[in-house]
């Protein structure tokens, strides 16, 4: 939100809860500014909205020196009160809370009959930094404290990381189900966890030595568990790697977005030293959508985030992946099943090919085939229901990953 | 236990077969060969790679420009001036199309390495050496709106001189990307990556930016993914 052009001296400053809610301080207060003046807030008023993510709109009072607050009501003339001399005069910061992102016109009167009106448009200017500390918080109280994303650290192994990795996902899923018309990528992205997952399960029965038996090397020639182990350890580290570096680079996109819509992120994107931190013409696309209930800009929107990560993160990690060393091919295979329910692997879309090279990769995820068995996951994706897209990614990381683990195809050993 | 141990080894030479005919599956499909376009989808394939290399200038006040030359023989008054599609094409023969829609065309060139001069502020110029070019057009194939230049990977000691003449080019202090550089140093597991480039600049001028990304190899970790965007 501006905070500039409030009317006769009034600043107006947004904030965010703790929760993520939207918030608008008025400080001072009028009152102080204008003997007759009073600020009165109304549900009524352009733009706010009653059923915002966090709840209804309400409006707050503040005390600073205690930092107590309680509800006032809808309608309340803040001069009387909160007058100086009433009951409430140590509350003296006011905030709205629910308000929709977007235009917003908020009325001060002046007394009488005489009104001023500040149109304004809700927007919060913050840092990628504190957008990631959102989704920390957000993933940390999600999971019931139980998930620190601060810990997700490639450093740390696949079994150290099981949980963070699982609360990655969580927020995908619920990023999705909140905008299931909106954030196309998280749902997929949250698809997609499940033969990374997988991949990362075999790996680590490779690493313990239960799923080797020398089979890995291509001669058939038994490759020594001390060379294979660390080999294994290796390929979940890049695997972990790339996983932390797309939630690192979108995840909080998603959030500055939600909570603070497109002016957030293209603030960002203005920002001297910010080269290249997002894609802020697929915002724009998605943004563009939103507002005209167009579809196929939404998807445009988001298949440019897809690209981004494809592009910019998984394009060098599959290329180190496949020249590990010869036994990555089989936990390659992993990560080469269709993530989307019954679309073709990718050595059925790109015979021959390589996973490894981006543009046989990108051609698999995006062609526009006739039916199931000839497209790309990206179109078959979008080409089932709302419902079918929704049941889909709410079903479990680990249940789906089941479908994929070749350790729990060939030996029936669980997913770990 | 016994009966486990059976179906473990029994398991196990079924992978063995799998595996050898996986791995001489992926060996033959390391040659990639181009494809036919169907009516409905765009095809992409890696081209043969080869000895050529281009050079390229980039003016942040005016257009991309370039010229196909030799590395060693940079001839800076070969330097066409491009600013369109069909110019870019012209001198990246690998070119290919990745996909169009009714928004936009986005053309790339991977895998071959293309030697780019890129011009600054300053009219200084750096040598930018890329092995991924991707180009966005207006959807009629016309301008240029974004440009994006990935390095091959490199080391720490290889990034830094980019990252400096980085920096000089675009009239940036390099201070924050050395401490960067100090700090990573060539173990990438777990670092931060680093950004920097322009400030914002009005519309339809052309912005430069960078960013230091993850090649996630422990010998080379480091890839620069410069930007040039004009919308």
């Amino acid at each position: 939100m501006s905070d500039e052009g409030w009317p006769y001296g009034a600043t107006g400053q947004l904030k965010l809860t703790q929760h993520g809610a939207l918030q608008i301080s008025i400080t001072p207060s009028i009152t102080n500014l204008y003997a007759n003046a009073s600020v009165t807030l109304s549900k009524n008023y352009d733009g706010i909205a009653t059923n915002e993510d966090h709840g209804d709109i309400r409006v707050i009072a503040f005390n600073s020196a205690t930092n107590g607050w309680r509800d006032v009501p809808f309608d309340t003339d803040l001069n009387s009160y909160f007058s100086p001399a009433g009951t409430n005069s140590a509350y003296n910061q006011f905030y709205v809370e629910g308000l929709a992102l977007g235009a917003v016109k908020l009325q001060v009167q002046l007394g009488g009959d005489t009104y001023a009106e500040q149109a304004i448009e809700v927007c919060t200017h913050t840092s990628k930094t504190n957008w990631q500390q959102e989704v920390r918080n957000e993933i940390y109280f999600d999971t019931g404290g139980t998930v620190a994303i601060e810990n997700y650290l490639a450093g740390n192994g696949f079994m150290n990381n099981r949980t963070n990795m699982m609360g990655v996902y969580s927020f995908y899923e619920k990023l999705f189900t909140n905008r299931p018309t909106q954030f196309y990528w998280a749902g997929l992205a949250k698809l997609a966890g499940a033969p990374v997952y997988a991949g990362l399960s075999d790996a680590e029965y490779v690493k313990q030595g239960l799923f080797v038996a020398g089979f890995l090397a291509p001669n058939g020639a038994n490759i020594p568990f001390q060379i294979l182990s660390p080999k294994a350890g290796q390929f979940q580290q890049i695997l972990i790697g790339m996983n932390i570096d797309i939630y690192s680079d979108l995840a909080w996109q998603f959030e500055a977005y939600r909570m603070g819509g497109l002016c957030a992120l293209e603030d960002i994107a203005i920002a001297p030293g910010s080269g290249g931190l997002l894609d802020i013409e697929a915002w724009q696309f998605i943004d563009q959508g939103v507002r005209q209930n167009d579809s196929s800009l939404v998807q445009k929107g988001n298949r440019q985030l897809l690209q981004r990560e494809q592009r910019d993160i998984l394009k060098k990690g599959y290329a180190d992946l496949s020249n590990l060393f010869p036994g990555t091919t089989p936990l390659m295979s992993v990560l080469a099943e269709n993530p989307v329910p019954g679309g073709p692997s990718f050595s059925a879309l790109e015979p021959g090919g390589n996973i490894a090279n981006y543009l046989y990769r990108w051609d698999w995820i995006t062609r526009s085939g006739t039916g199931v068995s000839d497209s790309g996951m990206w179109p078959l994706w979008l080409s089932v229901s709302q419902s079918t897209r929704l049941q889909w990614v709410a079903q479990p990381l680990q249940a789906r990953a089941a479908d994929y683990s070749e350790a729990v195809r060939l030996l029936n050993l669980p997913v770990q | 236990m016994k009966k486990y141990f059976l179906v473990f080894i029994a398991a196990a030479c079924v992978c063995v077969v799998y595996l050898i005919w996986h791995y001489e599956r992926e060996r033959v499909a390391t040659a990639p060969s181009l494809k036919n376009a169907s009516s409905n989808s765009t095809k992409v394939a890696a081209s043969p790679v080869t000895t050529t290399v281009l050079t390229a200038i980039v003016s942040t006040q005016a257009v991309f420009g370039m010229s196909q030359t030799n590395t060693s023989s940079l001839d800076s008054t070969a330097i066409v001036q491009i600013e369109s599609l069909a110019d870019l094409k012209e001198k990246i023969a690998s070119l290919k199309l990745l996909e169009a829609d009714k928004y936009d065309q986005v053309w790339v060139s991977d895998g071959i390495p293309l030697v780019f001069e890129i011009k600054g502020k300053n009219d200084k110029a750096i040598r930018f050496v890329a092995d991924f070019v991707e180009a966005t057009s207006d959807p009629e194939g016309g301008r240029i709106w974004k440009l994006e230049l990935h390095s091959p990977n490199m080391s720490i000691e290889e990034l830094r001189p980019l990252g400096i003449q980085l920096h000089e080019m675009l009239k940036i202090d390099p201070q924050p990307f050395l401490s960067w550089a100090d700090k990573v140093g060539n173990a990438w597991v777990d670092s931060p990556l680093y950004y920097n480039g322009e400030p914002a600049v009005p519309a339809g001028e052309k912005r430069f930016s960078f960013g230091v990304l993850h090649t996630y190899n422990d010998e080379r970790p480091w890839f620069v993914r410069f930007l040039i965007t004009s919308r």
